[in-house]
């Protein structure tokens, strides 16, 4: 096989060198007779669940207003899920807004919508329910009340789902180093902590934007926030995890240095009281315990957090963002940085340490690196040297105590790749990170935050950014890029975020945030969307990945008639005219083309082998 | 199948022997395609960028304190531009962030993208060490020097591999070719990216040479059917160059020549050639409901149609029709929009003053102050990426949401506003009838946002008697505005800011993003004892942006239409053009003496001639296209159940 593809390369790469570049005639004659092979269509189906700025929430009497309604705010991010065990219904959904607005009656900050879902009997189609909260709030979209509970909210970006009983914390992101970071708000009084975790906290008074910047727990079903868990620290949190005990919480920071910190709670299901920990590889007591203690009773080690972490010699990472865990093992992504300056270094100077997940990316694209003992690698990691475009996802096994790398972002090519090879497949900058079971079988959903769009994060000639949603099949041992299954782009210009699958593991929620204002409505707002049917559709994947390469056998084009994607049985040069024979699309290197931008209708694919398809658009 | 393949395989093969033999500068082999040959020249292009940068390096490390020695970096570092404009046509192409952010931006601190908390990145590349080589005592600044040019060096290695991994594809250099055409025009002569030389026109010759170059192999295959085509282009590209290496002098440069000779006809010339080959455009390689910013199958620079505005919004064009802009004009006009019934969007850009108000800040809710800055024009301001004097909005539809829920301005809410309109049996069978797929709830943001949109992009222009002029269309245009012209494009430095052809801060050669500048705006006019205005701007805009290189930034607006949009600035503290001028000229806020620690604005003075003020502000005057933008509605819509609401005036009574 491999040698048939290797083969299939070296005729395609003759194409190119001779005459595959030239040209598809602008217009063709459009006499053909082709051929048409039918496969069934793909199973998936998409329904748009919730628009920003466009769908309705109910609001709590905030800031002098009357309890009322107001137009849902945008940025969505994380999703979270609550199982609901006593009715037929599925579930609510929590979603995050990332973006401080100034908002008389739905708050100043970031904030949350939550909304109840249930599915449809016949079609498995997610129906958004009608509620009746216990403050007399009616409706379907409901927006979390911060300010009367716990203070207002940052951007509210990542989270937390427990998987145990479906608990929802929201993370505070942008990190605020003084009132001044916070004067788009109404209110810079100091911040009077009225709160049941236990040690300095209650009654303290801190500056308002102290009370920024935390992990919060929040109702979903009563759309209202219980705790900012001070406990925790004051982070720039982005995600964490709760282990099956209900005791165990990771948790990441979205900073450089960003750590990676460990929560055991006394009493399983109480997060009031429990002990904090930093992450510190190199930890020498023995038995390795690679955990260090940070007294977590003290407001001023929770409001400094950083500075604690790093005197204790903590592990640093280049900006953790989403933490989620399987079959007892955490994964976390590091999304990366362009440019790591000097954050390492003062850093080190300030007492923290790097570890060794970085020899790998380092040395596969600095080949000069290879050879080098690994203290030197580091050394080059600390001053600087390594710009982290791309990112990674980590490991942690609590058995060994280590951190180690799952699957690195890229690729990065150091030698130009032929034409049909260039990746179709490139992860840049993973953020989202969940795990969605589907018939019993593991697979860890990824979503890109792209951190910009040099070095090939986006195709070359092409300057917008598209965030990608991949699938990974966890079974297999040592993933690499190419295992990757990806399941959707959002609109132009989005993050593709917040990906959870409901517990059946029929649907996945997705939100697509900041969009660019080119797609058609709904598309140029941020949304919440369901995609349903992962249950008939992961053994269609897995056959996709299958399909041999062959160039002997004639090209097969499937499926016929297709609505979005369209699959070849091999690389592809070919164009796409319409019935008029007037040239539409040119595409080059391709295995699979998106086409759901055709208007329905009859179509043909010409190769530059000389093939000719018929296609229908439906 | 496979046979008849076969044979026009050997069929072309023998046509690419025949066109290659006879084309003496092309490929060699005739195994080599056209994209491999230029992909080839341009790796060996990248080389010699790399080997530029190590000479200046070792000479960097043992320069002296003598006037020599201080030479010999110069001309190293002017080596190391010639390679750089060699390639900078497809390195600014495939990865404009990498070249902005560490080879060629300018010199100017910014701030890390998509970073978790505010952070602050210090300028680097090839601008910022123009600044030291070039500037007072260049061996004070050694260690400086050596830093930057070390940091250089480290990142031409991540250059050099992303840029040798693209598989190069014909429309590539087609696209770089052309759009490196806009960035000779609108950032190379007009001295840009050259903060301390005089070597801009010397660079174009070098980019117009390399371009001509990387198209010379495409010319044998269109010359049999296209001959004269072929021709005037490479006539064009060869009369460019030596117009370029004849003019070198950087004050004198005829900017409209260059432009009306060479860049616009070549703008053209690429393209037909393209076409004329079947090489696919961007349209057919993306996806066809992708939105581009800069129409590729326009022509000209000041092409009427150069920039698609429905980049810049969440309207499609199939979406923008008649119905829909006069819906939106309609609800432009009308003050039931704000919580009084009193002011509309028309009472602060009204549209004989060019969609302002002659105020020096507009009169805010109940006549009661001011609100806080000066009402900008409408026109053609859809061609933006962010709104508002402090840039804290990025979207044209979210813009309009400020002035709803402002207490100074119309003082409501979405839902309140939709509400009442909801009451007008005439508005709601308007929406319905331009909305038919929202028939259960017609007034709602997505289609208010939509009308009110598809009318500002109504008020889009192109078309003065300076763009007539440009594009041939009349030979007239008085002298004084050329070389009025010529100074905004060169000596005044207008045109580094103020970007062709939309004249604002709206970046070339993509149009994606709009910049803010720091000027030093005084509270008063330049009679008055010069005192910074306190109006922070960006500083205060968007909360990500919080950081003092943003202090006294504000949104760098267009000039287009200015003769009719007194008073000027954010503030409005300038009453005529003449003022204006004159406070660039003195160097803004630092050039009259005043600390303004983040100015972007050379503080050195212009040294123009009072002849040389009067033709800038003749050229700036005569931009003006205000067609088809004034008509009003002759009524607004009745509220049937609301009598006292069907006496409110047309405009609003602001």
């Amino acid at each position: 096989m491999k040698k048939a593809y290797a083969m299939l390369i070296f005729v395609l790469t003759f194409y190119v060198n001779s005459y595959g570049q030239y040209f598809f005639d602008v217009s063709v004659d459009t006499a053909w007779t082709p051929t048409t092979v039918v496969l069934p269509p793909s199973p998936l189906k998409f329904q748009v669940l919730f628009v920003g700025g466009s769908d309705k929430v109910q609001t709590t009497a905030t800031y002098g207003n009357e309890p009322g309604e107001a137009l849902a705010k945008q940025w969505h991010d994380f999703i979270g899920f609550t199982p609901d065990d006593e009715s037929d219904d599925l579930g609510w959904v929590s979603v995050n807004h990332e973006r401080i607005n100034s908002n008389d009656s739905i708050g100043d900050g970031g904030g949350m919508t939550v909304f109840k879902v249930a599915r449809d009997p016949v079609t498995d189609e997610i129906i958004i329910k009608e509620q009746t909260l216990s403050d007399g709030r009616q409706g379907k979209f409901f927006n979390v009340d911060f300010v009367n509970t716990v203070g207002e909210t940052g951007m509210n970006c990542g989270g937390i789902t427990s998987l145990v009983d479906g608990r929802i914390w929201t993370a505070e992101e942008w990190f605020r180093n003084s009132n001044d970071d916070i004067s788009s708000l109404r209110n810079q009084d100091p911040f009077t902590i009225i709160t049941d975790i236990p040690g300095d906290f209650n009654g303290s008074v801190i500056e308002r934007y102290q009370n920024f910047n935390y992990m919060v727990e929040i109702d979903p079903r009563e759309a209202k926030a219980i705790r900012k868990q001070y406990n925790w620290g004051r982070q720039p949190f982005e995600g964490g995890t709760i282990m099956s005990d209900n005791q165990t919480v990771y948790l990441g920071a979205d900073a450089t240095p960003g750590f990676f910190t460990k929560f055991i709670a006394e009493t399983p299901g109480d997060f009031t009281k429990g002990k904090l920990y930093v992450y510190k590889h190199d930890a020498l007591t023995a038995p390795i315990d690679p955990w260090v203690e940070i007294d977590n009773k003290s407001l001023d080690n929770m409001l400094h957090f950083a500075e604690r972490a790093l005197a204790a010699g903590g592990t640093m990472f280049n900006r953790l963002e989403w933490l989620t865990n399987y079959d007892g093992k955490i994964y976390m992504s590091e999304t990366g940085r362009d440019g790591l300056g000097t954050r390492f270094e003062r850093g080190i100077a300030a007492g923290g340490v790097l570890d060794y997940h970085w020899l790998e990316p380092v040395r596969s694209r600095f080949p000069q690196m290879v050879d080098k003992p690994d203290d030197q690698v580091i050394e080059f990691v600390k001053r600087g040297g390594f710009n982290d475009y791309y990112g990674r996802i980590l490991e942690f096994d609590p058995a060994t105590g280590l951190v180690t790398t799952f699957l690195n972002g890229g690729p990065f090519f150091s030698e130009s790749p032929e034409f049909a090879q260039y990746p179709e497949k490139h992860l840049s900058n993973p953020d989202g990170l969940n795990v969605m079971v589907i018939d019993g079988k593991p697979f860890m959903v990824i979503c890109e935050d792209l951190n910009g769009t040099s070095n090939g994060r986006v195709p070359a000639g092409l300057r917008n950014r598209s965030c990608e949603l991949y699938l990974l099949d966890m079974s297999i041992e040592d993933p690499a890029i190419e295992d990757l299954t990806r399941i959707s782009v959002t609109p132009v210009g989005a993050e593709v975020t917040g990906a959870q699958a409901t517990p059946d593991g029929k649907t996945l929620f997705v939100n697509s945030q900041h969009p660019s204002t080119a797609n058609p409505f709904p598309y140029n707002n941020s949304l919440t969307y369901a995609i349903t049917g992962w249950d008939i559709a992961v053994s269609a994947i897995e056959d996709i990945e299958e399909v041999v390469l062959d160039e002997k056998t004639a090209l097969k084009v499937w499926p016929n008639p297709v609505a979005k994607e369209l699959k070849f049985s091999r690389v592809l040069d070919a164009a796409i005219y319409n019935q008029s024979g007037q040239r539409i699309k040119v595409f080059r290197g391709q295995q699979s083309i998106d086409v759901s931008d055709l208007t329905p209708g009859f179509y043909f694919l010409n190769t530059s082998a000389g093939e000719v398809q018929r296609l229908i658009i439906k | 199948m496979k046979q008849s393949y076969l044979i026009l395989f050997s069929i072309l093969i023998f046509l690419a022997c025949i066109l290659f033999s006879s084309f003496s500068s092309g490929p060699e082999t005739i195994a080599d395609s056209p994209g491999n040959y230029v992909k080839s020249q341009y790796h060996a292009g990248i080389s010699d960028f790399g080997r530029a940068i190590h000479n200046l390096e070792i000479i960097a490390l043992s320069l002296d304190d003598n006037t020599a020695a201080v030479t010999d970096l110069q001309k190293s570092f002017d080596q190391l531009r010639v390679s750089y404009k060699k390639i900078e046509f497809f390195a600014e192409y495939f990865d404009p962030e990498f070249i902005k952010d560490y080879i060629n931006g300018p010199p100017l601190k910014s701030l890390e993208r998509k970073s978790p908390s505010l952070s602050i990145l210090e300028p680097e590349g090839m601008q910022v060490l123009e600044e030291l080589i070039y500037g007072e005592d260049p061996y004070r600044e050694k260690a400086a020097i050596n830093k930057l040019v070390q940091a250089l060096n480290d990142n031409f290695h991540y250059f050099k591999t992303y840029q040798q991994s693209i598989e190069m594809a014909d429309r590539y250099i087609f696209e770089a070719s052309r759009f490196q055409l806009i960035r000779v025009f609108s950032l190379g002569v007009t001295g840009f990216d050259t903060p301390m030389t005089d070597n801009a026109i010397k660079e174009a010759s070098i980019s117009m040479q390399s371009v001509f170059e990387a198209l010379k192999p495409y010319l044998p295959l269109a010359k049999k059917k296209h001959s004269p085509m072929v021709e005037k282009l490479e006539k064009t590209f060869r009369g460019a160059v030596t117009y370029l290496n004849e003019n070198e002098d950087f004050e004198t440069f005829d900017r409209m020549e260059f432009l009306k000779g060479y860049i616009n006809p070549l703008y053209r010339l690429i393209l037909d050639l393209q076409l004329s080959l079947g090489i696919e455009t961007y349209y057919e390689t993306a996806p066809l409901t992708f939105k581009h910013s800069v129409n590729y199958l326009a022509g000209n620079l000041f092409d009427e149609s150069l920039l698609n505005p429905y980049y810049y919004l969440k309207i499609r064009k199939i979406d923008d029709n008649k119905a829909l802009v006069d819906l939106g004009r309609t609800l432009f006009f009308d003050p039931v929009l704000s919580g009084s019934n009193e002011r509309s969007c028309a009472s602060c850009h009204q549209p004989d003053k060019g969609f302002t108000d002659g105020n020096k800040k507009s009169i805010a809710m109940d006549f009661k102050g001011t609100v806080d800055r000066n009402a900008p024009t409408l026109i053609n301001a859809v061609y933006a990426d962010k709104y508002f004097y402090d840039l804290r909005v990025g979207e044209m539809e979210n813009q309009i949401e400020h002035v709803i829920f402002d207490k100074r301005e119309f003082h409501t809410s979405y839902l309140q506003m939709f509400e009442k309109l909801e009451q007008s049996e005439e508005y709601v069978t308007w929406f319905k009838s331009v909305f038919p797929d929202w028939e259960h709830e017609p007034i709602n943001k997505n289609t208010f946002s939509a009308a009110i949109t598809a009318y500002l992009k109504s008020l889009s222009g192109f078309n003065s008697p300076f763009d007539q002029y440009v594009r041939g269309e009349t030979d007239e245009l008085p002298e004084a505005v050329i070389n009025g012209f010529n100074l905004f494009m060169g000596k005044a430095g207008c045109g580094t800011c103020h970007f062709a052809p939309t004249f604002s801060g709206l970046v070339p050669p993509l149009y994606h993003e709009s910049e803010s500048e720091v000027l030093g705006v005084t509270l008063h006019n330049l009679d008055s004892m010069p005192v910074i205005d306190p109006d922070v701007g960006r500083y205060k805009g968007n909360l990500k942006e919080h950081a003092n290189i943003y202090k006294h930034s504000f949104k760098t607006t267009t000039v287009r239409n200015v003769s009719l949009t007194a008073p000027y600035m954010h503030n409005g503290v300038f009453e005529t053009l003449e003022e204006v001028v004159e406070f660039y000229d003195r160097g803004g806020g630092q050039g009259l003496g005043l600390d303004v620690e983040f100015q972007t604005l050379p503080p050195d003075p212009l040294e123009l001639t009072d002849l040389e003020k009067q033709h800038l502000v003749k050229f700036m005057e005569v931009l003006v296209d205000t067609t088809a933008m004034t008509t009003q509605p002759v009524r607004l819509p009745v509220f049937e159940n609301q009598p006292e609401l069907n006496q409110r005036i047309i405009g609003g009574i602001y």
